[in-house]
């Protein structure tokens, strides 16, 4: 309001005597009295040559050319210097008129409580109105926050406290005239406020959240009764923790430069308090695993205090003394300066670790007792990618390295085809010796080149007891008609963990994957192809039906009889007793019958009872444990239930009102099966005998 | 005029008026007779008759039987239409007007031979008086307003309590709100047409006592127009004693536990851990040795929830006592179903299922649960206790005054595993309540429905099998009491309530006392409601009564004057005809 007066008038002020504008005439009335040489002639510069005299003209030109020279030494009539002064001056003053209004207090008028921020007081025993109750003039909340927040004391006059859990609060209270005695209550207990001079004081290390009222007894022994307030316990939260620019899981080679970095961003509340990286190394595998636990400080240091803090990070495992093979997790550990117990937080884990190359162990088909799969060969479906891949390259490649690429396919299918072959109980039929044998090298054949100078004696057939096989396509042509009828043992090639249909599928793939290299071996992939395409999808069969084959003899228990189940020795077993009472904490039974009770008091009108004050304290108890986690929310029933259970005068309206917010928070109850009541007479007894009787 | 219909009025002394006459005719014979021989004595015989025949008729008053057509009158009730009296007035302006409040006037009625009735009728207490009158009843309008409810006035905490009504004639905009005690709205309903509206408000009881939740209609801006006020006695809910046995352990059986645990019910479990060996679990309840199950420890029990196999390894004699315990003492049964429940014999049941494709089955509130693949079979002596659409999913048989209830539903503990605890707890409630064993209370009130209002007659009955007992009101005031003279231990009493609010009764014997609450309202309460009962009654009352009409006869008195003239010339000439004879 007053800015708005202050501006109408600076306006008004400025349109009236317009300060920013400056008539000409002024200017050369001032130039003309304070030069000398001008010879009061300054007016005739302004004005233009053909309306002057000759005379005129001859004085004009003169007057320039002195006013040039002297118009530079000419002050304007404004006195800074005086000016500057002045206002200093009235700012000193300001500043001691204010000190002194201040310090003697007579700023403050005796309402000094702002009027939102006004405690509500009312007598107990409203009997007597006669005196003027006291009144509170001055009333404040001063939170210090602990030391480690780094905040400083905060003082208000709104009595509801909102703080961070440790802060010491100080209320403090000064009433117009003399009382007995202040207390404070607080979930059911009273507390005397220290009284200094005419000032009460209560101090307290706020743990919880929760509710109080003041109550202070007059020199005449009434007794007032405040608001209710409440007191929000705002808890310091944990470290909030994240690494940033690494992968869960890193993997190093043994020779790779095995350092880690990272960012690590801390977040806190209220500061920083420590921060470190946890490592733990292991070694080994199974039984003889070994652990390593090491603290590992941050590079650059922790400034505590700091809400929040960005840190770069570099590990190097080598300096951890990490061997191939070795494990390495580590956290981020933090914590802020809470006392006396700091709250920790750590970061998610992160993995690393070190290849071992040693011992690289791979199994597949555990269930087959053996572990047939070889160290390396192709799977048939890499060889049709690669084989494919080589035909889509042909352009783009010399003759002899298409030859040579589509011979070590060949190579690559050998293997396979070997390796095949043992499941059929082939002799390894060089098996090895090819993966030994330089692929690179077109062979020929793969009969061993010393054969014809060596006597062979380790060969399965040293003695010539059995005429050797030379070719697998006559092996074939040579099979004994009676073969599909017999079951024949003594044959190796029978004694295999496959069904026959199945060997018959797995020859047949051999076959086709003798076809496919021959194919390869001849430079054509593209020939080769098709018998790639059928050999993979006989090897398909072959092993679902192989999985087939592992289901069918998994294991089944047969189910035990049930006379014997139970029927086993019984000596040590034992009847077992146990009691147990449910406490039904959730119940509100004072909130339930103060509500009860309320609608009774509204309908007869009647007078509170001594036994009600006492329903609805204990009411007030159990709803503070409702409104605890929203003490916004429920503040004005609670503070209904604390004027009514003192026995004030209450208006129906506002049990009625009291009423609505109890029923309001009072928890919906759980679905309860419940019985009816009933009363069964001779007369029921005859009827339902008889109506059973008819059935 | 026909003979048949002259009467006299004073008909009372027709014998001794009589006798005087005939004394008199002797004596005028006697007189006469010496002049017997003279002309004319046959007409001086008749004259004499004629004279005394006359002096009979003023004496006696004679009349004649009218029926009376103008003498109507109309009664004026509550709800009258002052356009339909004055056309009533145009057709006969004679009509008598009797205004209804209170009793009526019994002479008043009298006097009429037919009575109309306009606006909403008598109070149905008041009927004995019109029984024999020709009434016609011409109903008045029901006011707009609430004229149908139907609210449970006795429920449980915990439950959900819900008030059906239909609204006549609504307002668009208008508003009906259901608020708790403290005028705290729990549900509300908004009119979107003007015609009649049928409307489902509910509310969750949190609390028990004795309270008036209440009905405000609101205008749109959301002004209060009326209230009316619906009683509702809370009663808090009673700690359960529950005995469980079973004979294999599963998780149905052990969430049931907790859950019937939690809520504080006494709760005894017998589980087999092997033969003869059990584990006992004591809920909220002293411990008890507990052997083999008898009376005694059967005799409080509300429920029994048994396996079948807890079935077979009672002792034949335990069976037996279950069995009587529920024909005679009202125990509830609940057989916890397995896979083999569903063919084959259960015990104390014979509940038959269909299989169905599905196990799996939506409640009626949209939460799904597993069954066993079947559904209960519709069957006379079965009430279906729990059911989803057309499925009935768990059904109680009557045995006795007690049931045996099971269901079809599985692995419902799962619903709390997924976290809906609420529909658990909805679900088993469900089931159980209906085969709880009733309290037997030693008086049992027979709620009727009735609204009770102040300075009206308020009947309730009640069942007692005690002796000697006095029933008073509020106010100490002994009630009389009639017991019923067929029917054994049923009570009524009939008085006239004077405070309104809630008001107690209270049985009193040397030690026993019961009482009962009833909510007694104002007379202006509910008056929509009260109009279209009260216009009911009172059309079907004169309807029955409408075929005994009854014609309303007067004796319209002949004037005696006639009578008295043929006396004169009687006697005039008796007088003058022996002096002409004379001459």
């Amino acid at each position: 309001m007053s800015f708005i007066v202050f501006v109408f008038f600076s306006v008004l002020g400025l349109m009236l005597f317009k300060p920013f504008t400056l008539p000409i005439t002024q200017v050369i009335n001032f130039i003309d009295s304070s030069l000398q040489n001008s010879e009061y002639s300054a007016g005739l510069v302004f004005q233009s040559k053909s309306e002057l005299t000759s005379l005129g003209q001859i004085q004009r030109h003169r007057t320039e050319e002195k006013l040039a020279a002297e118009l530079r030494d000419l002050q304007p009539p404004v006195h800074y210097k005086r000016f500057v002064i002045f206002l200093l001056g009235a700012l000193a003053t300001m500043l001691i008129v204010f000190t002194v209004f201040k310090a003697t207090d007579t700023l403050s008028s005796n309402h000094s409580v702002k009027p939102e921020n006004e405690m509500i007081v009312r007598a107990v025993d409203s009997s007597e109105g006669q005196q003027i109750p006291p009144k509170i003039i001055k009333q404040s909340v001063r939170v210090r926050y602990p030391a480690y927040t780094g905040l400083g004391p905060r003082s208000r006059e709104s009595m509801d406290v909102k703080a961070l859990e440790g802060s010491q609060i100080t209320w403090s209270l000064q009433f117009d005239q003399k009382v007995d005695s202040v207390f404070m209550e607080s979930q059911s207990a009273h507390y005397v406020m220290q009284s200094s001079g005419d000032t009460y004081q209560r101090s307290q290390q706020l743990s919880a959240s929760g509710f109080y009222n003041f109550r202070f007894v007059d020199t005449l022994g009434k007794v007032y009764v405040s608001d209710l307030h409440s007191i929000e316990t705002v808890y310091d939260e944990a470290p909030q923790v994240d690494i940033f620019n690494l992968d869960q899981f890193t993997s190093f080679e043994p020779d790779d430069e095995k350092t880690i970095r990272f960012d690590t961003q801390i977040i806190d509340d209220y500061g920083i308090g420590e921060a470190f990286i946890v490592a733990t190394v292991s070694r080994g595998s199974g039984e003889s695993v070994k652990f390593r636990e090491e603290k590992i400080p941050f590079n650059s240091a922790i400034a505590k205090g700091t809400k929040q803090q960005v840190l770069s990070q570099q590990l190097n495992l080598d300096a951890l003394n990490m061997e191939p093979g070795d494990e390495l997790y580590f956290y981020v550990h933090a914590q802020d300066l809470k006392t006396p117990k700091p709250n920790v937080a750590r970061s998610e884990t992160y993995f690393t670790v070190i290849k071992d190359t040693t011992q690289y162990e791979f199994i597949e088909a555990g269930g087959m007792g053996v572990d047939l799969i070889p160290d390396y060969f192709r799977s048939q479906r890499q060889l049709i990618i690669d084989t494919e891949k080589l035909i889509k390259n042909k352009p783009n490649l010399s003759t002899k390295e298409f030859n040579s690429t589509s011979n070590e396919l060949a190579f690559d299918q050998k293997s396979l085809r070997l390796k095949y072959g043992e499941f059929m109980g082939d002799e390894a039929d060089g098996a090895l010796t090819a993966q030994q044998g330089n692929p690179g090298i077109i062979e020929t054949d793969n009969e061993d080149p010393l054969a014809e100078y060596s006597h062979k004696h380790d060969s399965a057939n040293e003695h010539n007891l059995v005429e050797e096989e030379h070719d697998h396509e006559s092996e074939e042509g040579g099979e004994n008609p009676l073969e599909n009828y017999v079951h024949n043992h003594e044959d190796p090639e029978e004694s295999t963990l496959f069904a026959k249909s199945l060997k018959s599928k797995l020859r047949e793939a051999l076959n086709i994957m003798w076809d496919a290299e021959l194919h390869l071996r001849m430079y054509e992939p593209q020939q080769s192809l098709p018998y790639q395409y059928e050999a993979l999808e006989l090897i398909q069969e072959i092993k679902n039906s192989s999985r087939i084959y592992v289901h069918r003899i998994g294991f089944d228990p047969p189910p035990i009889k049930e006379d014997k189940r139970l029927s086993g020795e019984l000596k040590d077993v034992d009847s077992f007793i146990k009691q147990e009472d449910f406490e039904d904490s959730e119940n509100f039974e004072a909130l339930r019958k103060a509500i009860s009770r309320l609608e009774k008091l509204i309908a007869l009108k009647a007078k509170i009872t001594p036994a009600d004050q006492q329903l609805f304290e204990e009411a007030g108890n159990e709803m503070a444990v409702l409104a605890i986690e929203h003490p916004g929310n429920y503040l004005e029933t609670l503070q209904q239930l604390k004027w009514i259970s003192q026995n004030l005068d209450t208006k129906v309206e506002d049990l009625k009102r009291l009423q609505n917010g109890l029923l309001k928070a009072l928890p919906e109850q759980e679905a309860n099966p419940t019985n009816s009541k009933s009363r069964y007479s001779k007369l029921d007894a005859l009827l339902v005998k008889k109506l059973d009787a008819d059935e | 005029m026909p003979m048949s219909d002259l009467t006299f009025i004073n008909s009372d002394y027709l014998i001794p008026v009589l006798v005087e006459a005939i004394v008199l005719f002797v004596v005028f014979l006697i007189k006469e007779w010496p002049r017997k021989n003279g002309g004319g004595f046959i007409i001086r015989i008749l004259i004499g008759l004629v004279a005394v025949l006359a002096l009979l008729a003023i004496s006696l008053k004679l009349a004649h039987l009218t029926t009376v057509e103008g003498k109507q009158g109309v009664l004026l009730t509550l709800g009258y239409q002052e356009k339909k009296l004055d056309s009533l007035k145009k057709l006969n302006p004679q009509l008598t007007e009797l205004v209804y409040n209170g009793p009526i006037l019994q002479p008043q009625i009298d006097s009429l031979n037919k009575i109309i009735v306009l606006g909403n009728g008598v109070q149905h207490y008041d009927f004995w008086q019109l029984g024999d009158k020709n009434i016609e009843f011409l109903e008045g309008e029901i006011p707009a307003g609430i004229d149908k409810i139907n609210f449970k006035t006795s429920a449980v905490e915990g439950e959900d309590w819900s008030v059906k009504a239909r609204y006549s004639k609504p307002k668009i905009g208008n508003q009906i709100v259901l608020q708790a005690p403290g005028n705290l709205p729990l549900d509300s309903v908004q009119f979107d047409e003007i015609q009649d509206t049928v409307f489902l408000l509910q509310a969750k009881l949190k609390t028990p006592g004795n309270f008036v939740y209440e009905l405000v209609e609101k205008d749109s801006t959301g002004i209060e127009i009326k209230r009316e006020p619906l009683p509702l006695r809370v009663q808090p809910d009673q700690q359960l004693s529950i005995v469980m046995l079973n004979a294999f352990p599963t998780f149905e059986i052990k969430y049931l536990k907790n859950f019937l645990a939690e809520l504080n019910h006494q709760i005894l479990v017998r589980s087999r851990l092997t033969q003869r060996r059990y584990k006992y679990e004591y809920f909220n309840r002293e411990r008890q040795t507990f052997q083999s199950l008898t009376a005694a420890t059967l005799e409080d029990v509300n429920l029994v929830i048994l396996d079948a196999g807890a079935w077979q390894s009672l002792s034949r004699k335990e069976q037996n006592l279950v069995r009587t315990a529920v024909e005679q003492e009202g125990l509830g049964v609940f057989l916890m179903p397995d896979e083999n429940s569903f063919y084959g014999n259960q015990p104390l049941a014979n509940f038959d299922f269909t299989r169905t494709a599905h196990s799996e089955i939506n409640l009626e509130n949209g939460v799904g649960v597993s069954t066993f693949g079947y559904v209960f079979n519709s069957k006379s002596d079965m009430s279906t206790t729990l059911k989803s659409g057309n499925s009935l999913l768990a059904a109680q048989q009557f045995l006795g005054f007690g049931s045996v209830s099971t269901t079809v539903l599985a692995n419902t503990h799962e619903l709390q595993l997924k976290g809906n605890k609420v529909a658990y707890k909805a679900v088993w409630s469900e089931i159980l309540k209906p085969v709880l064993k009733a309290e037997d209370e030693v008086v049992f009130w027979e709620d009727s429905h009735q609204s009770v209002y102040k300075n009206e007659p308020y009947e309730i009955q009640f069942r007692t099998a005690l002796k000697d007992f006095i029933v008073e009101d509020t106010n100490g005031n002994t009630i009389p009491i009639s017991g019923n003279p067929d029917i054994e231990e049923l009570w009524s009493a009939t008085f006239y309530p004077e405070q309104s609010g809630w008001n107690q009764l209270q049985i009193t014997t040397d030690s026993i006392v019961s009482t009962h609450s009833y909510y007694v309202m104002e007379s202006l309460s509910w008056n929509a409601k009260s109009a279209r009962e009260r216009i009911i009654a009172n059309r079907n009352f004169f309807k029955s009564n409408a075929s005994e009409e009854n014609k309303f006869y007067l004796k319209q008195p002949v004037n005696p004057l006639y009578f008295f003239v043929i006396f004169l010339l009687a006697m005039g000439y008796l007088w003058l005809e022996p002096k002409l004879a004379s001459d």
